[in-house]
């Protein structure tokens, strides 16, 4: 019997530290930071991202993969901000999840999902014709006011080679939230953008990465910058989504090991852009009711986008407040990573968002803007359950209100 | 005014037989306890000295420090800095440069430092010979503002080490207690600002242990009713003294609690409210002051000055010793770190260190009586 | 050199500028290194043991670029393990008698023993080892190490156990450090700490709950001879239990035993662990309160390599300083003594200094006082049954018309402040005094004598404060404390006499504390309005 399965410090805690990455586990000084700063910590008393460390590295990693607080995790990040020794935690979830997943534990709805991904390349299953089809009935169906933008009547465009911008949607615009899709193409047709979608790729998020299957993860980003080179298009253009975005912007290159020469953009920073060079005219203090920004923990946290948002919502708002914490410290609204989409979850991905909902009800705002889908499906639910007297719009949403006619 | 004359300046007497390699004298930047404790040692040893200083007054950091005594001294040191500002004002062979700083180091073949120094005051420059250079320009106090979580600056009851000691040394320690009937329930967080890869500091301040156990006992000596609480990674205080520190303050009822809180909630009764991990579980609890032990960082003229001289700063932005086993000699030659700034230091410490920096400059330059 | 010498002779064969060094070991060796260093002659005394009690976390390769160490052999008295058993400070070094019998004449006198670390906690197995400098592990083996177990493990001790752990694990084998604080300290624990828990050494956090470690029976297929249980504080599950080939458990250093010499000299000088202490205002660099006296290492508390080396330094150069200053030619006698003196002695017993000393050559004995010693404290005038000492100091003179101006010219309510020059003295600078405050600076607190606080309470004046420094600041060690005793002894006569009890109070103060010196007086005022 060698040393290390005489010690009880089993040799399976070699594969866990194989898998996980050990340094992030082995640099843990114990610090105990995460442990306040995780808005799961008093729903799951006796677990917390400190000790989820501890257990793996003491080999009780089966305990931590058993558990529902792997699923309850947002990834949010925010335990780790300004973790002294730079851990990410959300990587060590996903390694988690991903054991999980290979253990044949992660949670049915995902597992659903990813088999559709694997077939048709989205989430929800739709094929390229329906996802055409649908896309051109919901531009239809706000006809009128995009001609009143923008005279010349114009066509949703697909495939087109050479634009400047490929636009991946999330699929909720093309089921369940159209109204969303309406409000990015009266954008786009407001800045006269040179864009188009693609029937190949028209799905932003990236569910394999919730569940730490990395392979397929890898294989969607490598789809998605594949279809932008082979279009041409200068810029990869993402809607208000988080961890789709930030899966982009922030891991792609080292996901793919090559450098990607195609923009990422979010269509906020977009919007930004075409603020400040003149292209994007807005009426100043459009918004008469107060406005409140909820920082995404994908474009805020990981990306570092936090001004430009701000910058907007302030220029169109004529009553613009801040909920503390912000920012970078932003509260996770309790539906990321994987939790609001999956059912196992129930009313608990309610239940642990009261810091994010008292947070809300004190800054007294009428508008909660913020600028991911995940968030805003998250707050809207929240809203509904807690009848909280705000109203949830994303922040293209509020631009697109306050456009100069 | 601000160059105090000397006594009986005297240098043929103080330095007979010197050699010419050891003209001039040992110029010290930095006139806080290392400098001061440096200038004592070698003026005793009648080995002239200057001391150059920027700010209005001698003593740095440790002058603004507050007695730690409880019904006893508890061996802060603190107070030793006016001891020897005593006795380096009254040396006969050194020169005191207040309000002056350095502007140019120039090395002559003979591997002498012709130093330019400027009063900032009048603007008036002059050149002073030195046979050694001591850099001895100390710390500076980590600002917690860069570490929003704990919201330094935006919740009331949350205060630094340093804000804390202020109310000391004024005595104003009831300014903690604005509704005097309730008890004082304070916590002090460690490692603020230290141990800290994150931001670049992934060192232990050294200090801030033993600190924050004696102020806990100075508040529990003026209000014995007070509740405390020490959150800590690790307990680092060297020497004899930590045994009997924490003894004491265990003693007195002041809980060790391992796990620093990582965020700051205003509590529903307006007090502060953290979630700690205790007996493996997370728990909420409640103050009324929390105190930062902020670490120390580089002095912010650390840079400019290693630029001057060439001595080399290391990666955490303190000037770079010879090696790790030679803590008092910088890698050139005739320049010596003394004190907090080339990593950081308690009181004790420092006056070590200058001990060692004296008896190395008498070794290398053969000054030995 | 020496043995020639008779017996109970003074030798004078040692220079002036000579050290004596008490030690055996790493810490006397680097003693001799720094005095030698400055230019000093040295002798030493083998005395205790030569197993030194210095830690450090260092290879013993690039130990050898150490700087200011002398890799000699030690010059000794003799190849006996000589003991001071004596040392009379006189004005220029010191008298030390050995226990030989032998006595030779020193500038400076240096301890630097070794001492020895606890024996391993009784509840623990008989074959847990003891964590010394010199341990070296079994490569590739499973070994535990037990740190803060009794109490708090040192610091230098517990970056041993860890680089002991790194070396184990690098090696191959298993490595376990136990502890509830670990003990890392200086710019480099942090890195080593890292290092070591990124090659894989565990380290396992306890809490009120000790570790268990059971010794295993020893069996033909297993070369395991401990198991060890813990329950980690963070991970706070089931118990964690391992076995390992040897443990480890962190000590603390004891000093068994002090020289006699120098225990006599600085009898009150040890704090409750029973390491001597230094004078604080020259903290931790060897000063004793008597100057010429070292105490450098471990006896002083002290286990780490190098603050010892830095310690040897520093006492060094002062040492040098002091020589300097013993051989120059000596100001003004700060002392006078009258014929009023019976040789009582008391002086001399008091004296924190070592400053009196008496000279029993001349057929009729004289009392010598020593200027370069002298620090005008004062508690000899104030304790000398005779009054037959004075002090020359410049505080003094101003005394006696102080007391006169108080007979005559102050102003109603007057008080009275008598201030320690070094605390309250300096801590006045920075405070306006009400007007009835009269502040006078005295060279310690301890100079106030009952004469002079009745002669004080004699006149018109409605109270006296006293401001000594804190207990255990004092820089003649316990003047500040004979301040509050004069005073409780004239409290309880006072309250028969002159009905002012509460119109005398003794507090303490440092002179970082100037806005406490206020109040205290500004509260002792309104005790006296209260009174009358």
């Amino acid at each position: 019997m060698n040393s290390a399965s005489r010690t009880g410090l089993s040799e399976n805690m070699s594969s866990i530290e194989n898998s996980i990455g050990q340094n992030d586990v082995d640099i843990c000084v114990t610090c105990g930071q995460c442990v306040s700063r995780c808005f799961l910590s008093q729903s799951y008393p006796d677990i917390n991202p400190r000790k989820i460390i501890r257990k793996t590295l003491l080999g009780r990693e089966q305990e931590v993969i058993d558990s529902e607080f792997i699923w309850a995790c947002t990834l949010c990040g925010r335990c780790t901000t300004d973790c002294p020794k730079n851990i990410s935690i959300d990587v060590i979830i996903r390694r988690l999840r991903g054991l999980a997943w290979a253990q044949g534990k992660a949670p049915s709805r995902l597992c659903e999902g990813i088999k559709k991904i694997k077939e048709f390349g989205n989430n929800i299953g739709v094929d390229a014709e329906e996802f055409q089809e649908t896309a051109e009935w919901i531009a239809e169906e706000c006809e009128e006011e995009l001609q009143e933008i923008f005279e010349e009547a114009s066509n949703v465009p697909f495939d087109r080679e050479g634009a400047e911008i490929l636009y991946v949607p999330n699929p909720r615009e093309y089921t369940s939230n159209p109204n969303m899709f309406q409000t990015y193409l009266k954008f786009f047709a407001h800045v006269r953008a040179d864009w188009t979608l693609s029937t190949k790729v028209f799905d932003i998020t990236n569910w394999p990465y919730y569940v730490g299957d990395q392979d397929d993860a890898v294989a969607l980003v490598r789809a998605t910058v594949d279809e932008a080179r082979n279009l041409g298009a200068k810029m990869l253009l993402t809607t208000e989504c988080g961890h789709g975005f930030k899966i982009l912007r922030k891991d792609a290159q080292a996901w793919l090991e090559e450098s990607i020469d195609i923009e990422v953009l979010s269509i906020v920073e977009l919007a930004y852009r075409y603020f400040k060079s003149g292209r994007l005219r807005l009426r100043k203090g459009a918004i008469e009711k107060t406005v409140t920004y909820h920082d995404p923990c994908n474009v805020g946290r990981k990306v570092g986008i936090f001004e430009e948002p701000r910058e907007l919502l302030k220029f169109i708002s004529a009553n613009f407040v801040e909920m503390w914490p912000n920012r970078k410290y932003s509260i996770c609204c309790g539906g990321g990573g994987s939790v609001s989409q999956n059912s196992d979850m129930g009313i608990k991905r309610f239940e642990h968002a009261t810091g994010k909902r008292d947070q809300i009800l004190r800054t007294g705002a009428d508008i909660l803007a913020t600028s991911c889908q995940n968030c805003l499906t998250q707050l809207g639910d929240m809203q509904s359950r807690y009848n909280m007297p705000v109203e949830i719009k994303s922040v293209m949403e509020l631009i697109v209100e306050a456009i100069e006619p | 005014m601000l160059a105090l004359p000397c006594k009986n300046k005297d240098k043929e007497v103080l330095i007979s037989g010197m050699r010419d390699h050891t003209s001039g004298q040992v110029v010290i930047v930095g006139g806080g306890i290392a400098g001061l404790i440096t200038a004592r040692l070698l003026s005793e040893n009648g080995i002239p000295f200057a001391i150059i200083e920027r700010s209005a007054r001698l003593g740095g950091h440790t002058k603004d420090w507050a007695c730690m005594a409880t019904d006893k001294c508890n061996r802060c040191h603190s107070c030793a800095v006016f001891d020897y500002e005593d006795l380096v004002a009254s040396s006969p062979n050194g020169e005191i440069l207040l309000r002056h700083e350095l502007f140019s180091v120039t090395r002559s073949k003979s591997g002498l430092h012709s130093v330019g120094i400027r009063n900032l005051d009048s603007g008036a420059e002059r050149e002073l010979h030195s046979m050694a250079l001591v850099l001895a320009v100390g710390f500076e106090t980590f600002d917690p503002t860069e570490k929003g979580f704990w919201g330094y600056g935006t919740f009331e009851g949350v205060m630094t080490l340093s804000d804390l000691n202020s109310l000391m040394r004024l005595d104003e320690l009831n300014k903690l207690r604005p509704d005097n009937e309730k008890p004082l329930n304070l916590a002090f967080f460690q490692c603020v600002g230290s141990r800290d890869k994150a931001i670049g500091a992934n060192y232990c301040s050294q200090y801030c242990c033993a600190a924050a156990i004696r102020a806990a006992l100075r508040i529990l000596h003026k209000y014995p009713d007070s509740k405390i609480a020490i959150f800590y990674i690790d307990l680092q205080i060297s020497g004899k003294v930590a045994r009997t520190l924490v003894d004491q303050a265990q003693e007195m009822g002041v809980r060790f609690l391992q796990g620093v809180p990582g965020e700051i909630q205003p509590s529903e009764d307006g007090e502060l409210k953290v979630i700690v991990e205790r007996n493996g579980r997370n728990v909420v609890e409640r103050f009324n002051r929390i105190v930062l032990s902020t670490g120390q960082r580089p002095s912010s003229s650390a840079s400019a000055i290693s630029s001057m001289t060439e001595a080399p700063l290391n990666e955490f932005g303190f000037f770079q010793t010879r090696s790790q086993l030679d803590l008092v000699r910088s890698p050139l030659d005739r320049i010596y770190i003394a004190g907090s700034c080339s990593g950081p230091a308690n009181i004790p410490d420092v006056a070590m260190n200058a001990g060692k920096v004296v008896s190395a400059i008498i070794r290398d330059l053969e000054l030995a009586i | 050199m020496l043995n020639s010498q008779k017996n109970n002779s003074i030798s004078c064969t040692v220079p002036k500028q000579s050290a004596l060094v008490v030690g055996n070991g790493l810490t006397a060796s680097m003693v001799v290194a720094a005095i030698k260093g400055v230019g000093l002659d040295v002798t030493v005394s083998k005395f205790g043991s030569n197993s030194s009690m210095l830690f450090h976390c260092f290879d013993n390769e690039s130990l050898m670029t150490f700087p200011d160490i002398f890799d000699e052999e030690l010059p000794t008295v003799d190849e006996q393990q000589w003991e001071p058993t004596n040392i009379v400070p006189r004005e220029d070094g010191f008298v030390v008698t050995f226990d030989s019998g032998k006595s030779h004449k020193f500038g400076s006198v240096f301890l630097a023993i070794e001492g020895t670390l606890k024996p391993v906690p009784k509840d623990l197995p008989a074959d847990v080892s003891t964590i010394t400098q010199d341990t070296t592990t079994p490569f590739g083996s499973s070994v535990c190490f037990l740190l803060d177990y009794e109490e708090i493990t040192n610091p230098s001790i517990g970056m041993r156990s860890i680089r002991m752990a790194l070396e184990n694990q690098i090696a191959g084998g298993r490595s376990f450090v136990l502890l509830r604080q670990t003990p890392v300290k200086g710019l480099l624990g942090e890195t080593l700490y890292e290092t070591a828990r990124l090659a894989g050494v565990r380290f396992l956090r306890y809490g009120t709950e000790l570790p268990r470690i059971e010794r295993l029976s020893t069996s033909v297929e297993s070369s395991f001879r401990f198991k060890v249980s813990i329950l980690d504080i963070i991970e706070s599950g089931e118990e964690i239990s391992f076995d390992c080939d040897r443990v480890f458990v962190g000590s603390n250093l004891i000093i068994e035993r002090i020289p006699d010499g120098f225990r006599n000299l600085l009898s009150e000088e040890t704090d409750q662990q029973g390491f001597l202490i230094q004078d604080s205002v020259h903290c931790l660099t060897g000063k004793s309160f008597h100057r010429g006296v070292y105490c450098v290492g471990p006896s002083s508390g002290c286990v780490d390599l190098f603050e010892t080396n830095m310690a040897a330094a520093s006492a060094a150069v002062d040492a040098a300083a002091w020589l300097k200053l013993a051989n120059a030619p000596q100001p003004d006698r700060k002392m006078s003594i009258t014929d009023q003196c019976i040789r009582c002695l008391t002086c001399i017993r008091l004296c924190p200094h070592s400053a009196i000393t008496m000279n029993a050559e001349p057929s009729r004995s004289n009392l010598e006082f020593s200027t370069v010693r002298c620090l005008e404290c004062g508690i000899c005038v104030s304790e000398c049954p005779r009054t037959a000492l004075d002090l020359n100091s410049f505080l003094e003179d101003g005394f006696s018309s102080f007391i006169d101006r108080l007979k005559t010219e102050i102003s109603e309510n007057a008080i009275v402040v008598y201030g320690c020059y070094r605390s309250a003295g300096r801590a006045i600078s920075e405070i306006n005094l009400p007007e009835n405050v009269l502040f006078f600076p005295v060279s310690c607190a301890g100079r106030l004598s009952e004469s002079i606080l009745s002669a004080t309470l004699a006149t018109p004046v409605k109270g006296i404060l006293i401001l000594g420094c804190h207990h255990g600041n004092c820089r003649s060690n316990n003047g500040t404390d004979w301040a509050r005793l004069r005073l409780s002894n004239m409290a309880k006569r006072l309250g028969s006499l002159f009905g002012k009890v509460g119109a005398i109070s003794y507090k303490t103060l440092a002179p970082n504390e100037s806005s406490r010196m206020l109040k205290l007086i500004i509260d002792f005022s309104g005790l006296v309005r209260e009174i009358y």
